[in-house]
């Protein structure tokens, strides 16, 4: 395990989670016997397993930062998401834990926001008749938790004395499948974004906020799902390239260390996405719908500036 | 759309604008943002690069031809042209950006390949093209 402080916080909320993952499954298991005490146990550790949820996404990231200058030729958290690649043992799964983290973690955001509406609507109404999606919805986000708190413990604690990586440089690794064989050779170019993807990524996100606007929810659901791989695609391929005024540098992970603006708008874009998905657990969500339209059109409006700023 | 809705899209809108005045690309490399060091770095006309390796992708990526290529070997910079390139094995803890080092003289090439290890790059392995003497 690399110590650092933030390592050492990652490991200390991945556990928290796992614990307070698995204590949320055996409660809300036997929930039906529970008593009244215990109903407002279960609710003060779901809370806190929604706020671990929350902070334990930027904490990831923070983490990986950290860990940049472990080796020297690593210049961005690409570099550290392909150590262990290549080697024998427990490390060699690490790039596989850190793309099952980069799942878990937005879908752990998701369920648990979904839980919380859901508890809500519950809660403001009188019959309290959502109780059973209230609590099958909460046992998912604690399986989820528990499980993203697992694999996040794995993650910190596997050692990582790998020093050899084949190229440091976050690019060359993308555009070579990271051979060292040639220092001159064997340089491809770099991954062109395909003309349709700038246009694609406005057309499904305008489509997302116009069905929001017209109260489409089933329509801004199907448009969310083709707008969020879109997204991630035009993230690398055109929006790294243009926040970092580097027209041959698809990383999205130096666009948010060097452009830090692009976080906002990404969060936005994950807002409109999130919140999308939430109205789908209440009826009464017309302030989700509300803040996925702003969050959809701010996060275009931030993407359309930044293409149209003269290089 | 509420006024206060408008106001906040308008600032978030402003945010990419306003961010790139700030920043500056000052002694950042042209190809992937990494910062150049003073050892290493490489020169295109009015491009500069963090190193070898950076240099040669932007070139094959951008298409350009440059009127120019400067690198920096024993401490001062020189035409690409009369340099001599090594391919190193050793780069731990030297900062440097790749395996690539440039050399003024092709004895101080060779007393760092029977030093460290490593080939001289000749013919079409060269970086910048064939040998010429400096201009």
């Amino acid at each position: 395990m690399i110590l650092n402080a933030y390592s050492v916080l990652a490991a200390f909320a991945a556990a928290l989670r796992l614990l307070l993952g698995l204590l949320v499954l055996s409660l809300g298991l036997r929930r039906r016997r529970a008593d009244e005490g215990e109903f407002y146990l279960l609710f003060t550790l779901s809370v806190t397993l929604v706020g671990l949820a929350v902070v334990s996404w930027p904490l990831l990231y923070l983490v990986l930062q950290s860990y940049v200058p472990e080796w020297p030729r690593v210049m961005c958290i690409q570099g550290v998401t392909r150590i262990g690649a290549g080697s024998l043992g427990a490390p060699a799964r690490l790039p596989l834990l850190l793309d099952l983290l980069e799942i878990t973690k937005p879908l752990l955001l998701f369920v648990a926001g979904g839980w919380f509406v859901l508890h809500l609507a519950n809660r403001a109404d009188r019959t309290a008749s959502l109780s059973g999606r209230v609590l099958a919805v909460l046992l998912g986000a604690a399986a989820l938790a528990a499980a993203d708190g697992g694999l996040e413990l794995a993650y910190l604690l596997i050692p990582k004395g790998e020093k050899f990586l084949s190229v440091g440089c976050c690019t060359f690794s993308t555009l070579t499948g990271g051979d060292p064989a040639s220092a001159t050779g064997a340089l491809g170019l770099p991954p062109q974004a395909p003309p349709w993807l700038t246009p694609a990524y406005f057309v499904a996100t305008f489509a997302a906020v116009a069905a929001l606007f017209l109260r489409r929810r089933a329509a801004a659901l199907a448009a969310t799902l083709v707008a969020v791989p879109v997204t991630l695609l035009f993230l690398r391929d055109v929006a790294s390239p243009a926040f970092l005024r580097l027209p041959f540098h698809h990383c999205t992970y130096c666009m948010f260390k060097d452009a830090p603006e692009s976080i906002v708008a990404v969060s936005l874009f994950a807002t409109g996405a999130l919140a999308t998905g939430w109205a789908w657990f209440t009826r009464e969500n017309a302030p989700l719908l509300h803040a996925a339209r702003f969050g959809y059109l701010a996060s275009m409006l931030m993407m359309a500036v930044r293409l149209l700023i003269p290089r | 759309m509420r006024p206060r809705t408008r106001i906040a899209l308008a600032l978030l809108g402003l945010l990419p604008l306003a961010a790139d005045r700030l920043r500056s690309p000052e002694g950042r490399c042209s190809y992937d943002g990494a910062r150049t060091s003073p050892a290493f770095r490489v020169r295109i006309d009015d491009r500069r690069f963090c190193g070898v390796r950076c240099a040669q992708a932007w070139l094959r990526a951008s298409g350009v031809t440059p009127r120019s290529v400067r690198v920096i070997a024993d401490g001062r910079e020189i035409d690409a042209r009369a340099a001599h390139f090594v391919h190193t094995f050793s780069t731990w803890g030297d900062g440097s950006p790749d395996e690539i080092r440039a050399f003024a003289t092709l004895e101080e090439a060779q007393r760092r390949v029977q030093a460290y290890g490593g080939t001289i790059l000749t013919g079409a392995e060269r970086p910048f093209g064939e040998e010429h003497a400096a201009d």
